[in-house]
């Protein structure tokens, strides 16, 4: 065989390949050929922080096989990997019929509206709108930039805000009365309290306290609850929104640029004078949790009550922490005596355009989302997520009561956490994020545009009015790229 | 092997058939992603966003300085202690060669988690170690220069192990009767080492100097799973900001971009690499 034969034989074989991996793999990127008619419901689901969740999911997709004759396939991924597969599975234009990802709110689809990759679910919003908790609801009315529309492009089924819990026992081993209603609810006395905890317990054994901190304050840039947490003390020196509920980027406004400043001192100061631990600089998000756990910090603001319920869940001896141990408490009145809005952060459902069987995926999410379906998935995270439906906050005893009937055997009347949490929703004001107000907002999220530059003012003693300036200089060119 | 112009040749024949699956696969996974890659970065100016973006530059450092240092201080290493480990006449020796052995058999993922814990400011076990003897505790990962430190180390204590065995294994293959000799001559070990071993290894050392370049410049896992890019987004990786790109920022094409820039600065090493092992076959 001749060389040049061999050579060709072989450039053949790759081209060959190369071109048939293409039409197997995206017919439709070259338009050629048709996908194959679905024959089953194809969901991608975030894995659940308890198996009782994947459980519960489980169950009602068989009772709806059951019901409407249709195969249903469920995959879990993890938090972190569901949304690569989304996005590797919209470039490859076969996505999932329906898909539920932790990030989806700032992460995926604030942009997929705006690209015009979601499918519009107007219709089961529609027939479920007076069950919405109003500002929850607001979250899925996003915008369509292809399309020059609002609409709404997903469905709200579960919603987070953050809470505060605290040891106890740490607070009475300072000398202080431990009782949540004796932690003070002003701003100022608030978070001094905590300090003076952490100075009481270092003076009383400084061998024993001295990695003991007053706050675990999560500062790494990976981190959501970062973000979380700095977006919340904003809204407590805010007078004015960073982006207005119509979508205009409002950082020239000098009161928003105060209230950054604040915001910035705030955290910085509670970090650089020691009250915070150095490694929280780079914390992820399970980081403050671990460190809570393991009676490292005094208190922790946390987004969702994965804490006490790690602890109820938890090995042996830890439902005694649950219920005699720790407490959690509401936010103090801000700085200026005023309850500020409670930050919402809302998962929802997604559907694709691209989905093959997208009517189905609607008719499996009525389902999901009825009412005694969806509370029974909710109530299966042990009140880690609360409901975004009126007639499930409202009405089931959970919400009010929690784990209250395993307090006697600790000899106490209530449950210390999850009626706290749940009525952080009922009461005072609630608002989502800046990004349902515009989807370039998600990309200043992404990037923790906010966190970045406050590190640097903790790592490099860099000016926080610099910092604030540079940082808003950079949240501006992101808004001038969603154009 | 030559080539007759016009007979047919079974062997070659065979050969092809037996290579298909290989250039299948390779034309499926490198040939078509490479393909695709390019054309959908060519249908905007991703490249120059890229370029762009503040923290390509500092990327860009950063990999040449973990490279640079990781690579260098690994191949060196792996050099001595691959005659360290020639000493087989001490039991100790041999038993430390099967210990020297176990960081490579440990999985990324469990080094990294407990590298990240021994190096935990308040509570880690390295600290401790500084404060008993009486130095200030460090915030490694929670500083631009600790972290690197800690990407760097941890790098060279997972890798060494397997260059050393490569260098070891080559100094088996050195004649014993140039050492005999050159100890008749009264060589010094010094000596011995620059005229007999190192003449002997110094193709295999560039070999694995560039061979290592390639593989670190695109290492992923250790620099994700230690910092990503933490304190404050300064210690990201070309590879992790492409990740960053595409998979955080939902901008895919610009981290197609940056995987697609550092392509051919991979090539020149591939090529040089090559033409060193091809000079050498």
């Amino acid at each position: 065989m001749k060389r040049a034969t061999v050579i060709g034989v072989i450039i053949a074989v790759i081209v060959i390949a190369a071109l048939a991996s293409v039409f197997l793999v995206q017919p439709r990127i070259l338009g050629i050929g048709e996908a194959p008619r679905p024959t089953k419901l194809v969901i991608w689901w975030n894995k659940g922080y308890y198996a009782e969740e994947d459980l519960a999911l489980m169950q009602a997709a068989q009772e709806f096989e059951r019901m409407k004759g249709v195969d249903v396939e469920v995959s879990f991924y993890t938090t972190e990997d569901i949304p690569k597969k989304l996005i590797a599975a919209l470039e490859a234009k076969s996505p999932p019929d329906l898909a539920y990802a932790h990030f989806e709110d700032w992460m995926l689809s604030p942009r997929w509206a705006w690209d015009g990759i979601l499918e519009d679910v107007s219709d089961i919003i529609n027939e479920n709108k007076d069950r919405y908790i109003p500002e929850a609801l607001q979250t899925a009315y996003l915008y369509n930039n292809k399309e020059g529309k609002y609409s709404y492009y997903k469905v709200p089924i579960q919603m987070q805000t953050i809470h505060i819990h605290y040891w106890k026992d740490l607070v009475a081993e300072a000398g202080l009365d431990p009782s949540p209603e004796k932690i003070p609810k002003t701003w100022n006395e608030f978070w001094n309290f905590w300090f003076m905890v952490q100075d009481k317990l270092r003076a009383k054994d400084p061998e024993k306290y001295k990695n003991v901190y007053a706050t675990g304050w999560t500062l790494g840039t990976g981190s959501t609850d970062a973000f979380y947490n700095f977006e919340t003390i904003y809204l407590y020196y805010a007078t004015k929104p960073i982006v207005t509920p119509d979508g205009k980027l409002n950082v020239d406004d000098p009161a928003v640029r105060e209230a950054l400043i604040k915001t910035f001192e705030f955290i910085a100061n509670l970090h650089k004078r020691g009250y915070n631990p150095e490694g929280a600089l780079t914390w992820q998000d399970p980081d403050n949790n671990v460190a809570f756990h393991s009676r490292t910090i005094i208190m922790v603001p946390n987004p969702t009550i994965s804490i006490p319920a790690a602890q109820y869940f938890g090995a042996a001896g830890s439902r005694e922490n649950y219920y005699t141990k720790f407490a959690t408490v509401d936010w103090p009145k801000g700085p200026d005596g005023r309850d500020p809005p409670r930050l919402i952060a809302v998962k929802s459902l997604l559907v694709f355009k691209d989905s093959k069987n997208r009517e189905m995926a609607k008719e499996f999410i009525r389902y999901f989302i009825s009412k005694d379906v969806l509370n029974g998935y909710t109530k299966a995270s042990a009140g880690r997520w609360a409901p975004v439906f009126k007639d499930i906050l409202n009405e089931d005893k959970f919400y009010f009561e929690g784990f209250k009937a395993g307090a006697k055997a600790f000899k106490v009347e209530e449950d210390p956490h999850v009626p706290v949490a749940y009525n952080q929703f009922r009461t005072g004001k609630l608002q989502p994020f800046y990004y349902v107000y515009h989807p370039a907002y998600s990309q200043v999220y992404a990037e923790r545009t906010w966190i970045v530059y406050l590190n640097k003012v903790i790592l490099e003693n860099y000016p926080i009015d610099k910092a604030v300036d540079e940082a808003i200089a950079r949240v501006k060119q992101i808004f001038a790229e969603w154009k | 092997m030559s080539y007759k112009s016009s007979n047919f040749n079974p062997t070659n024949f065979l050969g092809l058939v037996f290579s298909l699956p290989f250039l299948i696969i390779f034309a499926a996974f490198v040939v078509y992603p490479l393909l695709y890659s390019a054309f959908v970065v060519s249908s905007g100016d991703y490249l120059s966003r890229v370029m762009n973006d503040p923290l390509f530059w500092r990327s860009l450092t950063n990999t040449l300085i973990y490279v640079g240092l990781a690579v260098n201080i690994k191949m060196f290493l792996a050099l001595v202690l691959s005659g360290l480990l020639t000493f087989t006449q001490f039991r100790i020796v041999k038993v430390m060669s099967y210990l020297y052995l176990l960081p490579w058999a440990v999985p990324i993922i469990a080094g990294v988690i407990s590298y990240r814990w021994m190096l935990q400011k308040e509570w880690g076990i390295v600290n401790k170690f500084l404060s008993d003897v009486g130095l200030q505790p460090v915030n490694w990962l929670g500083s631009y220069e600790g972290a690197m430190v800690a990407l760097i180390s941890f790098h060279v204590w997972k890798w060494t192990p397997l260059w050393t065995l490569t260098f070891y294994a080559a100094r088996q293959g050195i004649d014993p009767s140039l050492y005999e000799v050159a100890k008749i001559d009264g060589a010094s070990r010094l000596k011995e080492f620059l005229y007999i071993t190192w003449p002997q290894l110094k193709y295999l050392y560039i070999f694995n100097t560039m061979l290592s370049t390639i593989w670190v410049t695109g290492e992923f896992d250790i620099p994700y799973l230690l910092t990503r890019g933490e304190p404050g987004e300064t210690t990201h990786m070309l590879s992790t900001l492409g990740f960053r790109y595409a998979f955080v920022l939902l901008r895919i094409r610009e981290g197609l971009s940056l995987y697609l820039l550092v392509i051919p600065v991979l090539l020149i090493f591939i090529i040089m690499l090559l033409r060193v092992f091809g000079g050498r076959r």
